[in-house]
């Protein structure tokens, strides 16, 4: 058993490769451009921090490596490893979103959460 | 291609520094990763910038990614690596490299005087480039400080063309209003007028004072995303009523409250008005340097500005800021005021077609400044690069002198790898010395240098050394250290010699500091060192030439002596202005040790500007250069007396006399060029009559009765311009300058301020003597000289400690060489022309590649030059000349040093 089971969370580099990865596969640089949009530049990431991670979570069986689409062209296609998300994967993260939820829960009822904050934009 | 080559080799080399079984798995798709990453940046922020934050994300990346290997979660990274490979247990090898580095600090602390010389040259350059990163930092990099300063806009007039899409006009009211009416993209869209307000009836203790600030919608604050620290800002009601409410800075507030609270809501008089004071901003709140260029201290609503202003289409005088929606791109929101644009054109087609645009207001307010860090990076850059040259010249030596220790290493077994590895720790704690201490010198200088410096820095106020910068001094300085020590470990580690040459015990027993191509790396070295000093040497004679022709430029005017004092009155009526500044002129004449005496709306060499549209009697104005309209030309409203005080030499006709009054024939003056212009049309300036047409300027003609010199009016680089005077009488004004050429070496101004008040005590003065406009005309070209000069003469001297110390070392080399010749019959004269001939021959080649490069590279400095092309030939020749000289000099001391050698000594050594 890896460390990435139900009782760690994920880390942010992590959660956010396995959202950019819940809409397709994509390629290693894709990830981040993807990631860096969506957390709007607060979770970066060079490729050690992202090939590490992709290494992890493919042991883990969260992710694995795929062909890449039909018809992709471009000065880097012939290089570019995609990868997609697993099943494990996509409970993974389901997982990492009720643990969170159940936090904020937690905070709320204590009254330790400022109205607003917590909620999705 | 070779550019290709090169980038393929770094990022070789970058891969070098991450985790080996990251590196092994996953190396290649690390490559490509930074290469689709370089792309990126070079698109986004051009090759300079760009290539900063590229190498800054690298070090970064490579930091996390080897934390998290080696301490964080080492077990997990264990995971993928090779199970036999004992060599990667991580935290054994920590402590390993631990003992490894504190190995290398003794080492390095038994050899005091390489180790000071390598940190101070190392650290001169760090901190120079940091300072320069600590600009850029907090001038580009960082968002203006405002809550999603991205989304903010300013909106104008726009040029048609798309490529002028940031260079943008004020709006008139009511385009204004209509734009924000109408707009879906921009909420919260704003407009401001800078304005003057005048403080006054503070009790007897406080002098009158004037504050710029401005007229502002109720919008501004939400726009900018901004809250009243005290009380509120106005309502969109307050507005609308003309109400008298301000809302004043934090600043003003302490300085004329002394920060108490009572003045909330209490009336305050200002521009003799009472006025409800309903805010106060909070300390940091900085209002948009790109909208006032003064600063801003105090807001009062829009509408409260002249209401024939406010009910036209033509007058363009407000600067408009919006809030992009969120999701809304700056391409969406430009598509959109252009449609608007076309709209309120067809709707009102009187007013002529026109372009809506919008620009962010980071980069309004940045301007081209990005220019003139560009320069500056790339001037610190150099003299970094020259500093690591030499410092690897300095390894170098030490390495060489090692040689025999790594040769019985390498013969013991040791591998060539473990030596590198050895020289490259070296390296990297000098680089952390030399980083530590840059960021120390950097901090302090740039503390010094924000109050310091005499140029216009955007956002200077936020100017910080940050976790950035300092992080940024550490990476550059030891990625430098590490670099240039890589090119003496991979000479000295390199076993050929040993192999090609001889045993290891040839090598101990040599006596023989160095072999000939250890000397040839060392050459190579000078040269480059030599080659890029040349370049900042260059520019710095550019920069000198340039400046030595600005003090030649005539300004057709004597500033010395000349006293300025700026006031506004608060008379409004024309015939109490004309009597207030008779009232002050009088006054100001009969002042003890004022000699003459005049008044004028504008002063030279500031930025005040006043433009007019005339038409011609006698030609029309279509003959007269082709004008479409008009003949637009600068002018200005004088008193008699006022060009005789500035010393302006009159041509021909008459000046402004006594008899010329409101009511007596309208008069007027002309300078030179106007002069010659109408000559050049066939007409005769004097006696020639004129009307005016817009803004205030009453019309009916006036008659040119004299012709007046040329003086520089804005700029010291600025070309002759068009001038005309109008007498004050004929045409008075508010906001007026008096000019008094005081005795001697006497400062008058407390006597005029003292005799200005003597006919009104309420008003506000500013006065400052006229040469000091001068001096600040002149300021930035002198900076730039001193600073690229400094930054050159640095350089330099780094280069020939370069020549000396590698002439000295072939000079011990050569010994036995010298000594034999001298046995042989050499004269002291043909050894000392032989090493002065290689240092020469250093210097000549180091000199010659770096002017080929110059001329490729200085144009880039044309923005800064006067008088002078980029290329010009007496400069060139002139650096030549003085490398030249400095490199024979800094030959001279080794070769004199070969000359004393003694036959019987230099044989008798070995």
């Amino acid at each position: 058993m890896t460390r990435e089971d139900s009782t760690t969370h994920l880390t942010p580099v992590v959660f956010h490769t396995l959202v950019a990865l819940a809409d397709g596969p994509l390629h290693g640089y894709a990830i981040t451009q993807s990631v860096e949009t969506a957390s709007e530049g607060t979770v970066k990431m060079g490729p050690g921090t992202l090939y590490g991670s992709l290494q992890r979570i493919q042991v883990a069986g969260f992710v694995e490596r795929v062909e890449a689409p039909a018809g992709v062209e471009g000065s880097h296609a012939d290089r570019r490893r995609y990868f997609e998300i697993t099943q494990a994967g996509l409970a993974a993260l389901e997982r990492e979103g009720r643990r969170l939820a159940s936090a904020v829960k937690v905070l709320r009822s204590r009254g330790l959460l400022r109205t607003g904050a917590g909620t999705p934009q | 291609m070779s550019g290709a080559t090169h980038r393929s080799l770094l990022s070789r080399l970058l891969l070098l520094f991450y985790p080996s079984p990251l590196r092994g798995s996953d190396g290649d798709q690390i490559l490509g990763w930074w290469s689709e990453r370089w792309e990126e940046r070079r698109r986004r922020s051009g090759a300079v910038l760009g290539g900063v934050l590229f190498i800054g994300e690298a070090f970064l990346d490579v930091l996390r990614t080897r934390w998290h290997a080696h301490i964080a979660e080492p077990d997990l990274w264990q995971l993928h690596v090779d199970s036999q490979d004992s060599r990667s247990r991580f935290p054994g090898r920590v402590t390993q490299q631990l003992d490894d580095l504190r190995l290398t600090a003794r080492s390095l602390m038994r050899a005091p005087a390489f180790l000071v010389v390598s940190v101070l040259t190392l650290a001169t350059g760090v901190a120079a480039v940091t300072m320069v990163f600590s600009l850029l930092n907090s001038v580009l990099l960082k968002p203006l400080p405002y809550p999603d300063a991205h989304r903010i806009v300013q909106v104008g007039y726009a040029s048609q063309d798309l490529a002028e899409a940031d260079d943008l006009g004020s709006l008139s009211a009511l385009d204004f209003f209509d734009l924000s009416d109408r707009s879906t993209t921009l909420d919260s869209l704003a407009a401001s007028r800078g304005a003057m307000f005048t403080f006054t009836g503070l009790g007897p203790m406080s002098e009158p004072e004037a504050v710029f600030g401005a007229l502002v919608s109720p919008e501004f604050f939400p726009a900018l995303g901004v809250m009243p620290r005290w009380g509120r800002t106005f309502s969109a009601a307050e507005d609308a009523n003309r109400a008298a409410v301000v809302v004043l800075s934090y600043e003003l507030w302490q300085r004329r409250w002394q920060g108490s609270l009572d003045v909330l809501d209490q009336t305050v008089t200002i521009d003799q008005e009472p006025f409800t004071v309903v805010g106060v901003m909070p300390p940091d709140f900085r209002p948009p340097e790109g909208i006032y260029q003064e600063g801003a201290e105090l807001w009062a609503p829009l509408q409260r500005v002249d209401p024939e202003l406010a009910a036209n289409r033509h007058d363009g005088f407000l600067i408009a800021i919006g809030r992009m929606k969120k999701d809304v791109s700056l391409e969406a929101a430009r598509t959109e005021l252009a449609l608007i644009g076309d709209q309120l054109s067809a709707e009102y087609p009187e007013v002529g077609e026109r372009w809506f645009g919008a620009s962010s207001l980071h980069l309004q307010t940045v301007g081209d400044f990005t220019r003139t860090i560009n320069i500056l990076l790339a001037s610190v850059g150099l003299l970094l690069l020259i500093a690591s040259v030499n410092v690897a010249g300095l390894l170098l030596a030490r390495a060489v002198e090692r040689r025999r220790e790594f040769s019985v290493r390498r013969a013991l077994g040791a591998r060539r790898s473990h030596i590198v590895a050895q020289l490259l720790n070296e390296s990297l704690v000098l680089g952390s010395a030399a980083g530590i201490l840059g960021a120390g010198v950097a901090w302090a200088g740039v503390r010094a240098f924000r109050s310091a410096i005499p140029i216009e820095v955007p956002r200077i106020g936020e100017l910080v050394v940050d976790q950035r910068v300092l992080l940024f001094a550490m990476v550059v300085s030891v990625a430098m250290a590490v670099l240039f020590g890589l090119i003496p470990a991979l000479r000295v580690s390199n076993g050929r010699q040993a192999r090609a040459g001889s045993s290891v015990a040839a090598t101990v027993g040599r006596g023989v500091v160095g072999s000939r191509s250890d000397e040839r790396t060392r050459a190579s070295l000078v040269i480059a060192e030599t080659a890029l000093a040349v370049v900042l040497v260059t520019g710095a004679g550019l920069l000198i030439s340039s400046y030595q022709r600005l003090q030649e430029v005539e300004l057709g005017f004597t500033p010395d002596g000349v006293e300025v004092v700026a006031l506004t009155s608060d008379e409004t009526e024309p015939e109490r202005l004309r009597e207030f500044y008779r009232q002050v002129l009088d006054q100001v004449r009969a002042a003890p040790g004022v000699e003459s005496a005049g008044i004028a709306s504008i002063t030279p060499l500031s930025r005040g500007r006043q433009m007019q549209g005339l038409s011609f009697e006698e030609i029309g104005a279509q003959t007269l250069h082709g004008e479409n309209h008009v003949y637009s030309t600068h002018y200005q409203v004088a008193t008699e007396g006022y060009l005789q005080t500035l010393g302006v030499p009159l041509r021909r006709g008459r000046g402004f006399e006594g008899r010329d009054r409101n009511g007596s024939a309208r008069v007027a003056l002309v300078n030179e060029k106007v002069a010659g212009e109408l000559r050049e049309a066939g007409v005769e300036p004097l006696g020639q009559r004129f009307s005016l047409g817009e803004h205030g300027v009453s019309d009916g003609s006036f008659e040119i009765v004299g012709v007046v010199g040329n003086i520089q009016q804005a700029k010291l680089t600025d070309d002759a311009m068009r001038r005309i005077y109008l007498h004050y009488d004929q045409v008075p004004r508010e906001r007026m300058r008096v000019f008094a050429r005081a005795a001697s070496g006497i400062s008058a101004l407390p006597v005029l301020r003292e005799r200005i008040w003597s006919v009104n005590a309420d008003l506000p003065l500013v006065g400052y003597e006229l040469n000091v406009l001068l001096d600040r005309a002149l300021a930035a070209p002198r900076f730039y000289m001193q600073l690229i000069g400094a930054l050159a003469a640095i350089s330099l001297a780094l280069a020939l400690v370069g020549v000396y110390s590698t002439l000295s070392h072939g000079v011990e080399r050569r010994r036995r060489e010298v000594g034999l010749r001298m046995a042989l019959g050499a004269t002291e004269r043909s050894v000392l022309r032989l090493i002065l001939r290689r240092g020469v021959l250093l210097v000549g080649v180091g000199s010659a590649i770096g002017l080929i490069t110059s001329s490729l590279v200085t144009h880039l400095l044309e923005a800064f030059l006067f008088g002078v092309t980029s290329t010009d030939p007496r400069t060139f020749a002139a650096v030549a000349a003085l490398v030249l000289g400095a490199g024979v000099v800094a030959s001279f001391v080794p070769a004199r040093r070969a000359m004393r050698v003694t036959p019987a000594q230099a044989l008798s050594e070995d």
